[in-house]
């Protein structure tokens, strides 16, 4: 226990959703029973399609979000102890649109030093302004910044702001939820490589969640593929990329473009639909989208088992 | 043969407070029919505007000018506006990013599909429903004739964007402009959506003009490549020539920014390119690059840099190409450089391979 920075033990999430005038109310299972645990200075990813529970995991983590059964401990306390502020001294969240996420109102400084000031630390001004100049030189922002307004700056540099901002707590656990989808390639590369030596410097540990396969293999130590609420595989990120054993981790492999102009498009045979989370399909949830699906996948949901050092809910792991 | 399209030259500027800003610069490029042309580049580098140009969708604060835009042979630079909007959606359509912005959430999908036709070909409601019946069908949809009848928001991401395609085809155009098709999408469906382009532009014969970010996207699609950086195309060529003999600094920048999964050490630092992209604001001269490239030497801020033409699908702009340019050209084809003629010239240099010696 003491070695993990987040534990989550069957967590779920249930929202209750209107089914329609006078047909009263129906669960909506975002997060079905997750367990993770993510072990500190480690990179865990979480990969899965749009509308998989992936956000929904990351709102009860920082606890915006009260999760409606199972436990979540950070940094070894239970989550269901510790109130808002003692949750954001011990994780904060980095976002995928830095145009968004930053106030356009407040200059750079201020957003950095917000965290401090809410949480009643500042010992001053000469302090803060102190604080926030070691962390703009830590995140590569140029001190002239310091009084300027988002809208001023670069997707880049915006997104180095939202790192100084979650970084000024020094807190063990940064939650990076699409930190570079809304960026360039260029920038995404400079953000990358920035995240990776501050969790060097800094003894970080990430939860790193993204669409994008060939950034999580690139940067995480453990990947973790979810589908419709549930974690499907999960295991060290080399054993997962080289050895996917579910059909879905399989197919998100095969869907990834590497810019190889020899190789044409991939075949995926996943249909179109992704299911309706009100509405989840009988037995194992991927079995409609599932090319070596049996009659028994269709009937009966498969319990995880563990196949070469991962954890796999699928009855026919062997097959593939 | 004459190409589908054909782009010489062109130059979009817009006015804003702060001076004209050159968005697009000498552009050239031509589109043959049944080929993908990719305009690869970051955001702000002239890629969409290029497309608007062509499309005359441009916003009223811009002007456009070029040598030649020229499609199916029509001189599109001296099409009046009514005659232009008979092309428009008719010749060639236009794919944009963004499904849920592009439809209107206001009517159904019949609707919004038939208009097209109903104002282009004056065909019946019944004619054209049944074409996009048909259509919703050739992009995979389900019970087509039932989705007619609804509505944006009742469909997911990856339905909408077929439906954005099918309502390009509608009048069977000859060209199409697909402005990062995939980027809003997740990663299992783009593979569909690309593999659904390219299946009927194969099938209908049609040109099509790629725009995106994504290098892998671009490796899987295009048959020619040409990458643009702050409003300059800076490098064209086959995808192949591209992918495996990138010469541009900013093009073999961008190759080491991303992750390749099976080629890169995970964990490893990614190769980056300093520093951010200027913006075209005023008078400019020069390598647009050279603020960020490592190759940097005085002659790059040299007024006047030209496309250097190596074969007939090959060109490059820069003075101190970082390879080995023998390796790059195919055999029998003349490696004469020569210098495409430039609209905005002050003095034109030396062949920009004689300054550092290279033997093209």
């Amino acid at each position: 226990m003491a070695d993990l920075a987040l534990k989550t033990e069957n967590i779920t999430k249930t929202y209750q959703i209107n089914a329609g005038m006078f047909r009263g109310k129906k669960d909506l299972k975002a997060v079905n029973g997750v367990n993770l645990s993510i072990p500190k200075g480690s990179i865990l990813g979480l990969v899965g399609e749009s509308g998989c529970g992936k956000t929904t995991i990351a709102k009860m983590i920082l606890g915006l979000e009260k999760k409606t059964g199972g436990q979540l401990y950070i940094g070894g306390k239970n989550i269901d102890a510790m109130g808002h502020k003692q949750i954001a001294k011990i994780i904060q969240p980095v976002f995928q649109d830095p145009y968004s996420s930053l106030n356009p109102r407040k200059s750079i400084s201020t957003i950095i030093s917000l965290p401090l000031r809410a949480q009643g630390l500042s010992k001053g001004r000469a302090d803060l302004d102190k604080k926030v100049d070691e962390i703009m030189e830590l995140v590569g922002l140029p001190p002239r910044l310091k009084y300027n307004y988002p809208s001023q700056l670069s997707g880049g540099q915006r997104q180095r702001v939202a790192v100084a901002r979650a970084l000024i707590m020094r807190p063990e656990i940064v939650l990076c939820d699409e930190p570079t989808s809304a960026l360039d390639v260029s920038v995404q590369a400079q953000i990358l490589n920035m995240l990776m030596d501050l969790r060097e410097q800094l003894n970080l540990t990430y939860l790193f969640i993204s669409h994008d396969l060939a950034v999580v293999e690139h940067i995480a130590t453990h990947v973790a593929v979810m589908y419709l609420g549930r974690i499907v595989e999960k295991g060290k990120a080399r054993e997962l990329f080289d050895n996917p054993s579910h059909p879905y981790t399989q197919a998100l492999l095969a869907s990834v473009l590497t810019p190889d102009p020899d190789l044409g498009l991939p075949e995926l045979h996943l249909g179109i639909e992704y299911p309706n989370p009100i509405d989840p399909p009988s037995g194992c949830a991927f079995h409609p989208r599932c090319v070596k699906k049996q009659a028994k996948c269709a009937m009966t949901a498969p319990e995880p088992i563990i196949k070469s050092g991962k954890l796999v809910e699928c009855h026919y792991p062997d097959n593939f | 043969m004459k190409p589908l399209l054909e782009v010489k030259n062109l130059n979009v500027d817009l006015h804003l407070p702060a001076g004209t800003l050159h968005a697009v610069r000498d552009v050239s490029f031509s589109v043959q029919k049944g080929k993908t042309l990719s305009l690869v580049g970051e955001s702000g580098c002239g890629k969409s505007m290029t497309a608007l140009a062509i499309m005359n969708l441009l916003p009223p604060s811009a002007n456009y000018r070029a040598d030649i835009l020229e499609f199916e042979g029509q001189d599109l630079l001296r099409l009046s506006e009514s005659r232009m909007s008979r092309f428009r959606g008719a010749k060639m359509a236009m794919i944009f990013q963004e499904p849920m912005t592009s439809l209107d959430p206001c009517y159904t999908i019949g609707n919004q599909l038939t208009e097209t036709l109903i104002e282009h070909q004056k065909v019946s409601g019944k004619e054209a429903r049944d074409r996009a019946v048909f259509l919703l069908e050739k992009v995979g949809i389900t019970a087509a004739s039932s989705r007619l009848k609804q509505y944006p928001h009742q469909l997911s991401g990856g339905l909408r964007q077929r439906i954005m395609i099918a309502m390009g085809l509608m009048c069977g155009p000859s060209l199409i402009i697909a402005d990062e098709p995939t980027t809003a999408l997740d990663v299992t469906i783009q593979a569909q959506i690309l593999g659904l382009l390219a299946a009927i532009q194969k099938e209908f014969n049609m040109g099509m003009i790629l725009i995106t970010h994504d290098l892998g996207v671009v490796a899987r699609i295009a048959d020619d490549v040409a990458v643009m950086y702050c409003g300059q195309v800076v490098e064209t060529g086959t995808v192949k020539e591209i992918f495996d003999h990138p010469i541009h600094p900013y093009t073999r920048g961008l190759m080491d920014c991303i992750p390749v999964p099976g080629k890169t050490e995970p964990g490893a630092r990614l190769g980056s390119i300093p520093g951010i992209v200027p913006t075209p604001i005023g008078d400019l001269w020069g390598c647009a690059f050279r603020n960020r490239c490592s190759l940097f030497a005085p002659e790059c801020a040299d007024r006047g840099l030209d496309l250097t033409h190596i074969s007939s699908t090959r060109s490059f702009r820069c003075t101190r190409p970082p390879v080995d340019l023998t390796v790059t050209t195919p055999a029998g084809e003349p490696a004469e450089p020569n210098s495409t003629g430039q609209s905005r010239p002050t003095h034109t240099p030396e062949t920009p391979a004689a300054n550092t010696g290279e033997k093209i």
